[in-house]
């Protein structure tokens, strides 16, 4: 696997744990619950959406391997 | 909690697992904008959300009373007896009685400013590692501002001769509302055990 997919796969990977983190602690009415999801969930996204903001801007698309094409 | 922010997260999931699978359809054409949107807006969205819901949560007086510490302060909103004041505006639904200690805590915490907000996290943290004072006090003295706020401009406040007499002080905060003289009884924790506790309405069965 190319760098540019598994940049773009972690970053997919890390805003799914931030949304999970969410849907978990929205459940829970609690003061840790809240510190859970600005914290776990914060980081998760806020990481995630960095690295895909680097993917956008410096990744190259063509190293990540393109969509098959179909045949003529 | 609604459907509806749990069926967005969902939702959210299953878009982002479209990525996590097979992120090489992100990176061309029309799949580039999908995962613009469902990597960075709809999250983005749904996180604001989660924030909303999250602050709407840490109102309420469940909340609140949550922490062990402050169990016999949700308590002390059944007494039953009028004199004690946080008891008697939630029983008679004075104050919203599902967010009650928002109600007359406005700047306490999460709601405060930064600094509130970090000893909120002080709080947290003594509750679970430190050791929780036997006395839980107010970090300054409660401000008549929360009692004005809705007491203000009312007949009952208005036509009272203390309060005719007394009313710079009181709106100046020289004079507490709840001095000793006026209106001492408020949650009265110590006395829980001696006092009679309401058990809530009662409906009525035909």
């Amino acid at each position: 696997m190319s760098r540019s997919s598994l940049l773009l796969r972690l970053a997919c990977a890390l805003v799914m744990v931030a949304l999970v983190v969410e849907l978990v602690t929205l459940f829970w009415s609690h003061p840790l619950s809240f510190i859970a999801f600005a914290t776990v969930g914060g980081a998760a996204l806020g990481i995630g959406l960095l690295l895909y903001l680097y993917w956008l801007v410096w990744g190259r698309p063509d190293e990540a391997a393109a969509p098959p094409r179909a045949k003529e | 909690m609604g459907i509806l922010p749990v069926a967005s997260i969902l939702v959210a999931i299953a878009l982002l697992f479209v990525g996590v699978a097979r992120p090489q359809v992100l990176t061309h054409g029309i799949g580039k904008l999908f995962g613009f949107v469902s990597i960075m807006v709809f999250p983005l969205f749904i996180v604001f959300m989660g924030t909303s819901t999250h602050i709407e949560h840490s109102k309420t007086v469940a909340y609140c009373t949550s922490c062990h510490a402050m169990e016999k302060y949700g308590k002390s909103l059944t007494i039953d007896d009028p004199r004690y004041l946080p008891a008697a505006h939630v029983q008679n639904s004075r104050v919203p009685r599902q967010t009650a200690c928002f109600a007359c805590h406005t700047t306490y915490t999460l709601y405060g400013d930064l600094h509130a907000k970090l000893k909120g996290l002080q709080h947290v943290w003594v509750a679970y590692l430190g050791t929780v004072p036997e006395q839980i006090k107010l970090y300054t003295p409660y401000n008549n501002r929360e009692c004005l706020h809705c007491h203000d401009g009312t007949r009952g406040f208005e036509d009272t001769s203390e309060h005719k007499k007394e009313r710079a002080r009181i709106q100046s905060n020289e004079l507490s509302c709840l001095s000793q003289s006026c209106h001492p009884n408020v949650h009265a924790v110590d006395e829980l055990a001696k006092l009679k506790l309401w058990s809530g309405p009662t409906e009525d069965k035909e």
